[in-house]
């Protein structure tokens, strides 16, 4: 799991960078504007764990099921605004994306002592997406760093890229026994999102922030295409209702200006 | 800001891939036997240097119509002696070779080597270098290389305590004919009973002609020697007898 030490990575990171990044934001930022409207940008890392649907194959070296959880990580931007509702509480509207692009390569190697690459399996995702998201917040204010719970709750809508590759090179003199799966799926999904976490807000109106999500997917769509031993698989499906659930996490910074 | 957020996207891509290798089969493997086979086919079939050798069957686009070689010879009981060796291309498919032994301990001969030939000592080396069963394989050197190969034979007889193991190392050089080896060679003969060890060594540079005749042992023969014939055994290394040799001269 590299979720962790991404976490632990970022906050790290972003502490050690905090004074430089003051360069580029307001610098008449006042104690006071954390109790007043204000706009808000953030970006940061998502880690996602993304259901992924492909057709089944059980291979000599694979056993690719029908729907399987693949590590998925990314980068997310936002921008909203924060409206203030009194006694440390307030409401953030904002818009955002999200980009998660990553991949898998497992090579089969014939033995210890034998350097020969007998099998590969290659698994690409791309998932992007858009959303407009409403939170609640309540601010804890401390001398040093201010700490603002928050429950966040959005809609969006988004597309996957999966491609999956595996490739036996077969172990027969004929090669009568070599496999190849190659299969690509594009699905389009909405979704509703609920997320907790908390902002962590610097007196210069700095914020970190770290915070869990479930997202409820409904994949409306999805097209396959590619081959499995030579034989097609491609199809097409339009008004899909497949539900799926999503659990990711975030790590990021932002500003408030 | 900037080393922030480079930071933040190094930290994206470094942990959004993952690349991971295992092994698929070992030696208990019911289709062992199975990878093995298929393993040395791939070896013999696309290894770079075994590609070029087998090029050069072809004998007279890759070689001068007459080229000199000095064989440096270095043996146990001290004796250090330059020999000769002179390569004539009679054509697409044969070469005479003649050795010109300057210590006079053996006779100098000359050897018909043929493309046929040729192509037997490739299919000697790469079956025993791309052996995969640990006993019969050839320690080697990188296969994917275009310019040489080295490559150890190892023979053993007797029981652990009481053995006698010849270890061959050759030296094949691509832009010298295959046969040569027969004399780029370090031959290692340890006997375990009497504890004794000695090495023979002959190590081949090419020579000009020119060099050939000013050189006064070299320009002493003219060349012309009692026949002899050149064996190959492509299954030598399917024995560990102190007989079974990749090459022989008769």
């Amino acid at each position: 799991m590299r979720t962790l030490p991404i976490l632990c990575m970022s906050l790290f990171t972003f502490s050690a960078s905090a004074a430089g990044f003051l360069d580029f934001r307001d610098e008449s930022f006042r104690k006071e504007d954390l109790k007043e409207k204000k706009w808000i940008f953030n970006m940061g890392v998502d880690y996602m764990q993304y259901p992924t649907s492909l057709p089944a194959y059980d291979g000599t070296h694979a056993n690719i099921k029908n729907e399987e959880n693949y590590n998925i990580f990314g980068v997310n931007l936002g921008v909203g605004r924060e409206f203030a509702l009194g006694a440390g509480i307030s409401t953030t509207l904002k818009t955002g994306g999200f980009y998660n692009k990553s991949f898998e390569r497992n090579v089969g190697k014939a033995s210890e002592d034998i350097d020969m690459d007998l099998a590969n399996i290659r698994t690409d995702h791309m998932v992007y997406g858009g959303e407009a998201s409403a939170s609640l917040n309540y601010l804890v204010e401390n001398k040093v760093l201010n700490f603002q719970p928050f429950l966040e709750f959005g809609l969006g809508a988004g597309v996957a890229d999966v491609e999956k590759e595996y490739t036996f090179e077969g172990i027969e003199a004929d090669r009568s026994d070599a496999e190849k799966y190659n299969v690509s799926a594009q699905e389009g999904f909405n979704y509703t999102k609920t997320s907790l976490g908390v902002n962590f807000i610097s007196q210069q109106g700095v914020v970190s922030y770290i915070k869990a999500t479930r997202m409820l997917m409904d994949v409306n769509q999805r097209e396959i295409a590619g081959a499995i031993n030579g034989e097609a698989q491609d199809s097409k499906e339009e008004n899909l209702d497949e539900n799926k659930e999503i659990l990711s996490g975030s790590v990021g910074f932002g500003f408030l200006f | 800001m900037k080393s922030f957020i480079g930071s933040l996207a190094l930290l994206t891509l470094v942990s959004c891939g993952k690349n991971t290798e295992e092994f698929l089969y070992n030696e208990h493997h019911r289709d062992w036997q199975l990878v093995q086979a298929r393993a040395a086919k791939d070896c013999k079939e696309n290894s770079k240097i075994f590609k070029a050798f087998k090029h050069r069957s072809d004998f007279s686009k890759y070689f001068n119509q007459e080229s000199y070689y000095k064989v440096k010879v270095v043996k146990e009981n001290g004796a250090k002696y330059n020999d000769f060796i002179k390569v004539q291309i009679n054509g697409k498919s044969n070469m005479t070779i003649s050795y010109f032994d300057t210590d006079r301990e053996s006779e100098s001969l000359s050897v018909e080597f043929t493309a046929s030939l040729n192509n037997a000592l490739v299919a000697a080396i790469s079956n025993g270098v791309c052996d995969h069963r640990k006993t019969f394989q050839y320690g080697h050197s990188d296969l994917d290389r275009s310019d040489y190969l080295n490559f150890s034979d190892v023979r053993k007889e007797g029981d652990d305590s009481n053995y006698k193991q010849v270890t061959d190392d050759f030296k094949a050089v691509v832009s010298y004919p295959l046969a040569l080896i027969y004399w780029n060679r370090s031959i290692k003969t340890y006997n375990k009973s009497s504890g004794s060890s000695e090495t023979n060594t002959y190590s081949i540079e090419a020579f000009s002609k020119e060099k050939c005749a000013s050189d006064a042992k070299c320009k002493q023969t003219d060349w012309r020697f009692g026949s002899a014939q050149m064996i190959v055994d492509p299954q030598a290394h399917d024995s560990q007898d102190l007989d079974s040799v990749i090459m022989e001269l008769n």
